[in-house]
């Protein structure tokens, strides 16, 4: 882990501890706050633009901001901390909001404008794609996907 | 025998096997002798040169899209370089291709850079919308 740790132990009289502690090798959230989080294969998702405690004071997760979307990533995910960058050992299924998706005939489908999940992991069942901003979105599932990485192609032909 | 115009090929998307977007198809290049298409051109957009990829490389023309079969080596030009910690090590300046594989990349600290460094394949994690190296990858620097 290469972070900005604490490296002169802090004076005794700036302390109110219950034990004595020397405060080194620590570090303050608040560097953390503003750093870019990158996803596994080096995609950026976000910022982290909080933290999020529990009532025994452990950090839960962090609270990332990409524009207008915001979303909350275990603290477990996290894979390395450097003095820029958070970077995650997995690809937040988040980041497949806003895709273009293409069927096997090089069809346009249209965005993915939201995901069917059943639980808090990192998995989705399905994907909810829209063509226009007023059309109903279709819902398309997981095991249809053929390729997901800069946007998705399904494996199967897609009839409007 | 299914026959298409050229009106249903030129103005389309160009996708590659990432399903990126690489540009609009703008021309099609047609062998005088043999009559066949050879390949297509595509307009990667502003400040960036056209492409041209030859018709093995294409997978489909689609309805919509044409669809590819590989990714081009040209668009990892200029992607960030990011070492094992997602810090960002500098940019492909070169891609050197041996075999159809990629050999190695030449790469720059900074944009203007006259320093530059060579990455081996082996060293590459993962080539997306950023090149990722391996942990404890090697760099040597180039003469």
């Amino acid at each position: 882990m290469v972070i900005n740790m604490r490296t002169k132990k802090v004076e005794d009289t700036k302390k109110i501890f219950s034990k004595s502690h020397t405060l080194l090798n620590t570090f303050d959230l608040r560097d953390f706050k503003g750093k870019k989080v990158l996803a596994k294969n080096g995609l950026k998702v976000g910022k982290v633009s909080d933290f999020v405690i529990d009532k025994s004071y452990n950090i839960v997760s962090l609270k990332v901001r990409n524009w207008f979307r915001t979303f909350y990533v275990d603290t477990l995910f996290i894979d390395s901390l450097s003095n820029k960058v958070v970077k995650l050992n997995i690809i937040p299924v988040v980041t497949n909001i806003g895709k273009k998706v293409f069927d096997v005939e090089g069809r346009y489908v249209g965005k993915v404008v939201g995901l069917v999940k059943t639980n808090d992991k990192n998995e989705f069942k399905g994907l909810i794609v829209k063509k226009r901003f007023f059309f109903r979105g279709k819902t398309i599932n997981k095991s249809d996907i053929k390729t997901n990485d800069k946007n998705i192609i399904l494996k199967i032909e897609h009839v409007n | 025998m299914k026959t298409i115009t050229s009106d249903d090929i030129l103005g389309k998307i160009a996708l590659d096997t990432s399903g990126d977007e690489l540009g609009i198809v703008t021309e099609l290049h047609i062998d005088k002798e043999n009559k066949t298409i050879i390949g297509v051109t595509i307009d990667q957009g502003f400040m960036k040169p056209s492409l041209f990829i030859g018709i093995k490389h294409i997978l489909k023309f689609g309805i919509d899209s044409v669809m590819l079969n590989k990714v081009p080596y040209e668009k990892i030009k200029g992607l960030n370089v990011l070492d094992e910690r997602g810090e960002l090590f500098g940019y492909v300046d070169e891609v050197i291709v041996k075999k159809y594989k990629i050999d190695s990349i030449i790469v720059s600290k900074t944009k203007v850079s006259s320093k530059k460094y060579i990455v081996t394949g082996k060293d590459i994690d993962k080539i997306s919308s950023d090149v990722l190296l391996k942990k404890g990858f090697k760099a040597k620097l180039k003469e």
